[in-house]
């Protein structure tokens, strides 16, 4: 049902083509619209997390002794290989030592560790250094860092002796896992 | 151990990929019915 | 609407051809090949154990997403050099199924993330990136359907096209640029045989080879159905406007 007057068949048929298109318009832009607001919105704060944490993700061991003095009692993540032979169960967590370049710190982590969490595996800690002063870091939120080197699981001993060293890959060797 | 994890994401790729496959054919089906077969070239 | 009835047409009342057929086919037994490896025969990680074989599809997936986003770079570039209506549609098509891709990459990332890092999510440079490609693509497909002239949403959705494929160079470089969790590519690096072991990495490949065929078959699909889309959408315009001017012209005579 078509009310608006027509003058003549060409300007009737393109001024009816014109209105339905921004009837039809009116009707979808809304909801795509608001989907283009929104991604801005998350995207922005997408970009803000990035620019503040991306960067400086983590601080290696040997980074986190020598800035000990600075960093104070500031939350950060500190990153470090398990060192084999320091796990101690403690009542609320557990008590280990993380090394990095010939660096280590002792840690005092507060809850559960990760399944994955053993000896000479990379570790990822947030927290800061203990109030005091004696250099132990208290974390409370553990990650595992896992390399991009996968290894079969009945694969043959030997051939992982000569891996060169670079990321120390363990196989499940019994008494390591707390 | 961790079975779950592994179930979980290949039951969601296989389930999303197969689910995205079904709508693109239906619509194309349904589509394909409004167009003149001289523009839909492909055989 | 034109009437149409089924045994009258040429050509297939469907986005299928033999070619996508046998492409179908093939995508098929690659993914029986690529289940009887990745879920079967390959072993556990001596490491991670049995989550290792999330990587069988997480890391293809990624592989085809960032195919897809250079697929709608390509296209809008080629549609803003050429006005190619053809290359534009190969964009977005490009783009919706590198979408699928990529939700379904964070999904198994995620997925991943939980029984080896310990967390589902962390805000690295890596899954930040990656996040943010999702975003633009999904503002890209927001671009390309907001209701304007063909020519105004394809050149649109161009300019936003154009930002996937640094996006993806970004998120590739993340982990070099960058401190991250995630872990570096284990292929495409030297060294590849001292990172993955045989059947291991004959599992990953296939799960190249499975999700390439399923990435080309949706490709081919999606652009076709992205042609009738347009189709319909100009077709429909044309009736309209046909319609209107004999229900003019009846006016006309009999007022």
């Amino acid at each position: 049902m078509e009310l608006t007057p027509r003058t003549g068949p060409d300007s009737g048929a393109e001024g009816e083509a014109l209105a339905s298109k921004r009837i039809r318009s009116k009707r979808n832009r809304l909801p795509a619209l608001a989907m283009i607001v929104v991604l801005l919105v998350v995207g922005s704060f997408v970009v803000v997390n990035a620019l503040g944490s991306a960067t400086t993700f983590y601080r290696n061991v040997d980074e986190a002794a020598a800035q000990r003095e600075t960093l104070g009692l500031t939350r950060f993540r500190l990153q470090g290989t398990v060192v084999a032979g320091s796990i101690v169960q403690t009542g609320e967590g557990v008590s280990f030592d993380v090394a990095y370049n010939g660096v280590e710190i002792p840690v005092d982590h507060v809850g559960d560790p990760p399944e994955m969490f053993k000896a000479n595996e990379a570790v990822l800690l947030e927290g800061n250094f203990d109030a005091s002063g004696s250099g132990t870091f208290d974390s409370n939120l553990m990650i595992i860092k896992h390399s991009e080197v996968y290894k079969e699981k009945e694969a043959d001993r030997l051939q992982q002796a000569d891996m060169g060293g670079k990321v120390p890959v363990v196989t499940s060797v019994p008494g390591t896992t707390p | 151990m961790n079975w779950g994890y592994v179930i979980a994401s290949w039951i969601i790729v296989f389930g999303s990929i197969g689910a995205y496959s079904v709508a693109t054919v239906l619509r194309g089906r349904r589509l394909s019915r409004q167009v003149p077969p001289e523009k839909r070239r492909w055989s | 609407m034109i009437p149409q009835t089924p045994t009258e047409v040429t050509g297939p009342a469907s986005t299928g051809s033999r070619a996508t057929r046998v492409l179908g086919l093939l995508a098929l037994v690659a993914l029986g090949v690529l289940v009887l490896f990745g879920l079967i025969l390959s072993p556990a990680d001596a490491s991670q154990g049995e989550s290792v074989r999330i990587m069988y599809v997480h890391v293809p997936s990624a592989t085809v997403a960032y195919i897809g986003c250079f697929l709608t770079t390509l296209g809008s570039i080629i549609y803003l050099w050429r006005k190619s209506r053809w290359w534009e549609l190969v964009a977005y098509a490009g783009a919706e199924v590198a979408t699928l891709f990529t939700v379904i990459t964070l999904v198994t990332g995620m997925l991943w993330g939980r029984p080896t890092w310990g967390v589902y999510w962390v805000w690295d440079a890596r899954l930040t990136s990656t996040a943010m490609l999702l975003l633009l693509l999904l503002g890209y497909l927001a671009v390309r359907r907001l209701p304007a002239d063909y020519e105004v949403r394809a050149k649109r959705a161009a300019i936003v096209g154009l930002l996937l494929v640094p996006n993806v160079m970004i998120v590739r470089k993340s982990v070099d640029w960058w401190r991250t969790l995630h872990q570096k590519p284990t292929l495409l690096s030297n060294g590849l045989d001292s990172k993955i072991e045989g059947l291991m990495l004959f599992s990953l490949f296939t799960g190249f080879i499975a999700i390439s065929l399923v990435f080309g078959w949706l490709i081919v699909h999606r652009f076709r159905l992205a042609w009738l889309e347009e189709q319909v959408e100009s077709e429909g315009l044309d009736i309209a406007i046909a319609e209107r001017r004999a229900e003019a012209l009846i006016g006309e005579v009999a007022p």
